[in-house]
């Protein structure tokens, strides 16, 4: 019986696997040697050694600030973005009138592509045409130039990542939803309040769904591109380059495929070692309702 | 879009470990081809392909009409080589990451319309050099284009492609805005002083807002590199050492910072993006900008806008020039006949569609000086297309590490145009920084 099913998974997950043994497991493995050589799309590669790699991490300054920018901005904009999805969730959880309606609003934005409301951020952050600043200046405050400004234009990619939030949120929802009633009814029969029933039964129930917000949320930052390659191509002065961005340049711009396959390897090792991390550490705070044993 | 790259990323890779594997032997191989080409009885070759019919692919970027104006020519270049079929293939989106794709993939096109960065691909070998073939087919150069047109597709010595389309960098002006203003329409004898003069009084500003500039510097590479050459300057010294630092390069960008930040004659970059981002083009449309330097098709857009009074004007001293040319593949399995259909396609006859269309300016000397080119109207009426041809084009710095060098130039031009950092800072760390990619 045992068996026969496993034959079964076998066969219906061998598209994928076929697939991605061709188009993504030997790419990988093409891209690790291909980090070792001199690779410029045309040529026959010569193996290096290490070169890529001790230039990449001792001779360029660039990596380091791209490394140090995509840091910064996963470092703010992926904890945010969760705080402000959970804020958002707990009250499109209320059982209001018209409430659907509500729902689909802060989901739409999720929904445009990355290019589109990335043209359209452009405009919002203009210095004093732009909406945001026009907004900032009712309230006597003269908004800095974002995208032309070094000082704040990492914080300008940040509150268009906000824009997405609505992926997070509807994964929170759907985990609200599944919180059993009883144990609000039983709570409110003790006599807690409504911040003790967050704290002690929503937040708690959640915390599978936030540490999968987490560690895509992440992955996805560490990767960002599109918002970057469009809005401010990494400018002014690299203040905003990121790695993939510079690892698309140096693959495509400058027909340099080898560095930039060591630049997508050293990416990799960050992004395990942070993954590792996360999963450890779900040990101390993250509650499964069935215990260890499901 | 994330996915959308990793997937490219994926296939581009394993596309190159299949390449990769037959590389080197192939690679091998074909390096001897050209020097074997121009010995062997090429003619004998020749006579027994003449018959055959043969299939070739040409990639070129633009808009779907672009390409039916290249289909046009090619029905002049099939009534003389009938047996030669062209498929064109039109690259939307990224053209090089396309042709890059389909090189690695071992089907590479037999020609490739390229422009500035031709050079990247002749130093990596994957386009061949013409010349031996110009003489076997008794091309006759000099009386097809001017030396500063044929010279733009030269890399080391040898000539790599057939330039198509090259049209000089020109002066746009209003003329409504110069009259109104009363200040004489420019000519070829300005100077770059006449230029900041013309562009100062051209400037309406009211109650402290400009509501139009002069000119429009913008950070655009060609519009600070022809100061640099007009100077005198260069980027490069005759042993290729990179020559940022000096004092022609520094009057140059000055110039242009003064002409924004000191006159205000200019819009600054977030005056720019106030705009809307948009370009000069469509500012120059709308009349909030009295003067620009671009190119060629902005006499198309303009063309189709009511209401403006404009003309262009060669510009005072050595400008750059947009072109593109084209050019074969080292991988071609035809090169003979795909030289006999760049050859044709840049005769007076094939070059017409070019100009009957408004496409863009013809690159040989015939296009450039027939009476339909100069006497061409745009938008019902005759504009300076004489322009073109009296323009003088420099030696343009191209070399294989072009977009790396405009990327070390761009970083920190971008701040010093915006004013944030200051001249001297701005020059030598970019001169450091070209030295170390040139070392």
């Amino acid at each position: 019986m045992r068996n026969k099913e496993g034959a079964w998974f076998y066969f219906f997950i061998s598209p994928w696997l076929a697939g991605f043994a061709l188009l993504t497991l030997g790419p990988i493995l093409f891209s690790i040697y291909m980090s070792f050589t001199d690779w410029d799309l045309f040529q026959t590669p010569h193996f290096i050694g290490f070169d890529n790699y001790q230039q990449l991490l001792t001779e360029d300054p660039i990596f380091w600030k791209s490394v140090f920018n995509t840091f910064y901005y996963a470092l703010i904009a992926v904890p945010l973005g969760m705080a402000i999805s959970l804020w958002i969730a707990y009250y499109l959880n209320k059982k209001l009138k018209g409430i659907t309606f509500f729902r689909v609003l802060f989901y739409l934005p999720s929904v445009v592509p990355v290019v589109a409301s990335s043209l359209l951020f452009i405009h919002l952050f203009a210095p004093s045409a732009g909406l945001i600043n026009k907004t900032l200046q009712v309230f006597g405050i003269i908004g800095p130039a974002w995208l032309l400004d070094a000082n704040w234009v990492k914080p300008a990619l940040i509150i268009m990542s906000l824009w997405g939030v609505g992926g997070g949120i509807v994964l929170l929802l759907a985990g609200m939803k599944g919180i059993p009633a009883e144990f609000y009814e039983a709570a409110a029969i003790d006599g807690a309040s409504s911040k003790q029933a967050f704290f002690r039964i929503t937040f708690p129930m959640l915390t599978p769904v936030i540490f999968f917000n987490l560690v895509t949320g992440i992955i996805g930052a560490l990767q960002t591109f599109a918002q970057v390659f469009i809005v401010t191509e990494g400018g002014p002065d690299n203040a905003s380059q990121m790695i993939v961005p510079y690892l698309f340049q140096n693959a495509f711009r400058f027909y340099k495929m080898g560095y930039a396959s060591s630049i997508a390897w050293v990416l990799f090792i960050i992004i395990l070692a942070l993954t590792l991390v996360v999963f450890r550490s779900s040990a101390l705070w993250v509650h499964y309702e069935e215990g260890k044993n499901a | 879009m994330k996915k959308w790259v990793t997937a490219t990323l994926s296939i581009l890779l394993l596309v190159g470990v299949l390449a990769g594997c037959s590389g080197s032997s192939a690679g091998n191989a074909s390096t001897n081809s050209p020097a074997d080409e121009g010995t062997n009885t090429s003619s004998g070759n020749n006579a027994k392909s003449n018959d055959k019919p043969v299939e070739l692919t040409m990639t070129i970027w633009g808009s779907e009409d672009e390409k039916k104006i290249y289909e046009e020519r090619l029905e002049v270049v099939k009534e003389k080589h009938p047996n030669i079929q062209v498929k064109v293939m039109l690259v939307a989106g990224d053209y090089d990451q396309k042709v890059q794709t389909m090189i690695a993939g071992g089907t590479p096109p037999d020609i490739m319309m390229i422009a500035e960065n031709f050079q990247t691909y002749a130093s990596k070998n994957q386009i061949i050099p013409l010349d031996d073939l110009i003489a076997a087919h008794g091309l006759d150069m000099a009386d097809r284009y001017s030396d500063d047109i044929a010279n733009l597709m030269k890399y080391e010595g040898k000539q790599y492609g057939l330039t198509d389309r090259a049209g000089a960098m020109v002066l746009f002006y209003n003329k409504d805005l110069f009259d109104a203003a009363g200040v004489d329409y420019p000519t070829k004898d300005w100077t770059q002083q006449d230029l900041m003069d013309a562009a100062k009084r051209l400037t309406v500003k009211n109650n402290g807002k400009t509501e139009q500039w002069g000119y429009y510097p913008g950070s655009w590479w060609p519009q600070w590199m022809q100061l640099v050459y007009q100077n005198g300057g260069s980027l490069f010294d005759d042993n290729n050492k990179p020559t940022f630092d000096t004092p022609e390069v520094r009057n140059a960008l000055q110039f242009l910072n003064e002409l924004t930040f000191t006159h205000g004659a200019g819009p600054t970059p977030s005056e720019i993006a106030d705009l809307g981002n948009v370009g000069p083009d469509p500012l120059f449309a709308q009349g909030k900008i009295a003067m620009e330097t671009t190119g060629f098709w902005n006499i198309a857009s303009l063309s189709k806008v009511e209401g403006i009074n404009w003309d262009i004007a060669p510009i005072w001293g050595v400008t750059n020039a947009f072109f593109n040319g084209l050019t074969i593949t080292k991988t071609s399995k035809h090169p003979e006949e795909a030289f006999k259909v760049i050859e044709a396609l840049t005769t007076l006859e094939a070059q017409m569609p070019i100009v009957k269309h408004g496409q863009d300016a013809p690159a040989t000397k015939a296009a450039l000086t027939s009476e339909e080119f100069l006497n061409a109207e745009y938008g019902g009426k005759k504009i300076n297309m004489a322009a073109f041809s009296e323009s003088r084009i420099y030696d343009q710095p191209l070399n294989p590490k072009w977009n790396e060098m405009m990327k070390v130039i761009d970083d920190k031009l971008g701040v010093y145009f915006n004013n944030k950092s200051s001249l001297d800072e701005t020059v030598t760390q970019i001169q450091k920084g070209l030295d170390n990619l040139y070392k």
